[in-house]
């Protein structure tokens, strides 16, 4: 098979068709669970809305908080699905919106966490030695204090609103990065074909973005996933308690604590965006847990 | 003659621990040594050492003639390009998340001087050298049977053109039917490009049909050495011996304590 | 009625891109007292085999798609949870290869013998059940069993580790034991010692050796009767004499040629070509036939048959034709 014979097509076909057939495998593997499934359906809900949200909402103008006196607190109906708030805004079109300011939140606190966490675990457990003693001691200072206790204080000092509380969470969310990439690290190391780089004089340059960083992919994607639903639920209980978004922002931890006043008599307003919440965490929890059995072959073969 | 590589008086310690004690071996340009050590023998520290990936608590690393020990990395060149490893498993001496091709290319990368179809010309030839067909050339490591990847880390180890193929074990892991293969292939490549061979295996066996010398080692320290016919026919030192003795040659008979009686 | 009836077993693993016949119609027929050993390369499915008699292989994605398994007339693939756990350690007793895996690191070595003694001998007393302990340590040539019980895996070396799972094994009395490569893992004098340990415990106890090994040569210094099997099928069973000195089958021949021999410094063993098939799209006829010399239109149209009634029987077309 000569290479003029090949065309530019048949070529790269040829080259990546262990990728694709990788890639069916994954697929494969990933659709014998059902929860993952499940997972999946729940994710891609969630993205479909953070993409088409604001075109498919039956009243846009509530999205930021218009006022209709007349219909506040309705209970949920065929004109008000998830019923109104005490403004008289259909809560159904700001839970959709609030797909979206829940997305980026998740996505911010995430990748910045990981941008920060992820280079830091790979030189550390790459490196080992002073290096590792260093980052180690920093991040087990992060890791002492609880969470949302750092955010809020992060959040007191720099003031309320989304912005500070994404950063604040950020802050908190590295450390756990850098605790898994480090571990994988330390272990690709010693791998055989890490070493045969260093006897092919390969730089550690090339040895961390060739060999260590790929191989990393697996556990970081996974963790990836399930941070996604722990950070919306983190910024939605910072919300709660009032230092995240502010209403009118159509964020769902402050409609939750808005609701609260109105509890029980006006349920509608907590609950679905608490259920809402639930059906986020819970389907990118799932979806995690399956990408993880999907890329760590315990199971049989 | 000046040996290719050389270790003289090498000890390495890992705490208290003596991996190497007093360890002198030498390379002579040519040559195919077999180094013979069970577990805990001290073997892969002196693989590593003679890689310059462990450092050395008293003793010398010469390359040529030349004192290379304390030497850093980046005057390392030579002996990066001159000196490659096969290792024993071959499951884990290929990144899962690379093809073939990749992985062969990386040392012709790291050299430099080739542009995109250059290496692929020369991995392709490199393949077939090895007895692979060009379809490998885009697999990925999960795909190839065991002698397969095998190949794959010689053609590897082959690409920037070494004088001194360092073995480690390299059929251990692999079906009898295949391990032949595999050595008639080392042989072979052995003659075409006048390379010197250090082969370490526990199988004395295999060692005979590659090596013309042999060193024993036993817990950091070589207790024999000499030619094949020498020490695995007429061995001079107890665990040479004992090493000769639990050797189980094909054949049927009875396993009695002490000595085999056929 | 024999001991180990297997009767045209076959299993199939499923797992993606289709069905993989990892067993295809497997007889043999073991008596009590023999030592029978079952050699195969990697794939062949002999370990798979050795834990199908004791239904050890995971239930999805395993699949027994017919055929038998008797124990002492009793049909193993039908028992219930109770009797299979009887079955299990205290009438057949299994080794396997890797010792590090198979012995618990958090636990002393005498927690995990007095575990398997609980299991299968509910009936003795703390005591007792220590003294069992140190007696089946002792049996196994370890040194200082009594204080050997207080230590932890980490401590002892591979091949101790390898005798102390034999001991285990041999803790509920078992009359047969299976032993899957159990020196593979281990330094060379070590193997030898510990081989000489199985042959002299089976001579001793009576028992039943079913020795699985890719390697002909431990093979040849324990068993009687060798079993040779590729790609799923047995293709040859001969006494051990018999099957060095002139075996039948084309693979065997060609297993044979390929070991180096210590003994024959000049003579270089040659290799098998091909490599073993895929086992999803296994080749039609004698699974052998695409890396065989001898292979004729029969050989790829019709599965040959194990057949032979001097003891010594062989699967091949070709078996009359001379080497």
């Amino acid at each position: 098979m000569s290479e003029i014979a090949l065309t530019r097509v048949g070529r790269l076909r040829q080259e990546h068709a262990g990728g694709l057939r990788q890639a069916r495998f994954f697929a494969w593997t990933f659709a014998r669970s059902p929860s993952a499934l499940l997972g999946l359906a729940l994710v891609t809900v969630f993205l479909v809305l953070t993409l088409i949200g604001p075109w498919i909402v039956p009243y846009p103008e509530h999205a930021r908080g218009a006022v209709d006196l007349a219909n506040r607190l309705q209970p949920p109906s065929a004109r008000y699905w998830f019923g109104t708030d005490e403004m008289g805004n259909d809560i159904l079109t700001r839970v959709i919106i609030g797909t979206r300011t829940s997305f980026w939140i998740g996505l911010t606190i995430t990748g910045l966490a990981a941008v920060v966490g992820v280079p830091l675990g790979v030189a550390s457990g790459y490196f080992g030695g002073r290096i590792r003693s260093v980052i180690m001691r920093v991040t087990d200072v992060f890791l002492a204090v609880p969470g949302l206790v750092l955010a809020l204080a992060i959040v007191a000092a720099l003031g309320p609103g989304i912005l500070h509380g994404v950063l604040a969470l950020a802050i908190v969310w590295w450390p756990g990065y850098v605790r898994l990439i480090e571990a994988k690290a330390l272990t690709l190391r010693s791998e055989a074909y890490v070493e045969a780089a260093r006897t092919m004089g390969a730089s550690h340059t090339r040895i961390l973005f060739r060999h260590i960083l790929p191989n990393c992919m697996g556990p970081l994607v996974v963790k990836a996933s399930m941070d996604m639903g722990m950070a919306i639920l983190a910024a939605a209980s910072l919300g709660f308690i009032g230092l995240g978004a502010k209403p009118p922002a159509p964020e769902w931890g402050a409609m939750i604590a808005t609701g609260r006043t109105y509890m029980p008599d006006w349920w509608w307003y907590s609950a679905f965006p608490g259920f809402c919440i639930f059906l986020t965490v819970l389907g990118f929890n799932l979806f995690g847990d399956g990408l993880r059995d999907t890329l760590d072959p315990r199971s049989s073969r | 003659m000046t040996p290719l590589l050389e270790i003289r008086g090498v000890t390495v310690r890992f705490g208290a621990a003596e991996a190497l004690r007093d360890v002198s071996l030498a390379l002579q340009p040519g040559a195919a040594l077999g180094l013979v050590g069970e577990s805990g023998s001290g073997k892969s520290t002196l693989l590593r050492v003679l890689l310059r990936l462990q450092g050395v608590a008293e003793g010398h690393v010469l390359m040529d003639g030349q004192d290379i020990t304390g030497q850093r990395e980046a005057r390392l060149k030579a002996l990066r390009r001159d000196v490659q490893v096969v290792f024993q498993n071959p499951h884990s001496a290929l990144n899962p998340r690379r093809t073939v091709h990749d992985s062969v290319a990386e040392p012709l990368q790291i050299q430099g001087g080739l542009d995109g179809r250059a290496i692929r010309t020369r991995v392709s030839r490199l393949l077939d050298e090895v007895g692979l067909g060009e379809h490998f050339l885009w697999r990925y490591p999960h795909e190839l049977s065991g002698g397969q990847k095998q190949r794959v880390c010689i053609a590897r180890a082959l690409a920037p053109g070494p004088r001194v193929l360092l073995l480690d074990e390299p059929t251990s892991a692999l079906d009898v039917s295949v391990q032949s293969q595999i050595i008639e292939l080392l042989r072979r490549l052995r003659e075409h490009h006048a390379l010197t061979y250090l082969f370490i295996s526990h199988n004395l066996a295999v060692v005979q049909l590659l090596c013309e010398e042999v060193a024993v080692l036993r817990q950091g320290e070589i207790v024999e050495q000499g030619s094949v016919e020498q020490v695995l026919h007429a061995p001079q030192h107890d665990y040479t011996r004992a090493l000769l003795s639990s050797v189980l040659p094909p054949g049927a008979y009875r396993l009695q304590q002490g000595q085999a009686a056929s | 009625m024999s001991m180990i009836e297997i009767e045209n077993f076959r299993l199939a693993f499923d797992g993606f891109e289709g069905r993989a016949h990892v067993l295809d119609g497997i007889d043999i027929r073991i008596e009590a007292g023999e030592s029978v050993g079952i050699v195969g390369e990697s794939g062949c499915g002999k370990s798979v085999l050795a834990r199908s008699l004791l239904r050890l292989n995971p239930s999805p994605p395993a699949r027994v798609v017919s055929g038998a398994i008797r124990f002492e007339g009793q049909d193993v693939l039908a028992m219930d949870r109770a009797a299979l756990r009887r079955l299990r350690g205290g009438t057949i007793g299994m080794v396997f290869q890797d010792p590090v895996t198979y012995l618990n690191p958090v636990f002393t070595i005498g927690r995990q013998m007095e575990e398997v003694l609980r299991a299968h001998e509910p009936q003795l007393s703390r005591a007792a059940r220590r003294d069992r302990c140190v007696e089946l340590l002792e049996a196994v040539r370890l040194p200082q069993a009594g204080a050997l019980l207080g230590r932890y895996p980490h401590e002892l070396s591979g091949g101790m580790r390898q005798r102390v799972l034999i001991a285990e094994a041999l803790a509920g009395k078992p009359r047969v034991l299976i032993a899957d490569e159990p020196t593979t893992a281990l330094d060379v004098t070590i193997q030898r010692q510990v081989l000489e340990l199985i042959a002299d415990l089976v001579e001793r106890l009576g028992l039943t050796l079913v020795l699985i090994s890719h390697d002909l040569g431990v093979i040849g210094a324990v068993c009687r009767r060798i079993l040779v099997m590729y790609a799923g099928h047995v293709v040859e069973d001969a006494p051990a004499e018999e099957l060095f000195r002139a075996p039948r089958h084309p693979y065997t021949r060609g297993l044979l040629a390929a070991m180096p021999d210590l003994r024959r410094p000049g003579h270089m063993p040659s290799g098998i070509p091909g490599s073993i098939p895929d086992l999803r799209t296994p080749p039609t006829g004698c699974r052998f036939h695409p890396r065989c010399m001898m292979a004729e239109a029969v050989c790829r149209a019709t599965k040959p048959v194990l057949l032979g009634g001097d003891g010594h029987a062989v699967a091949c077309h070709m078996a009359h034709v001379p080497a």
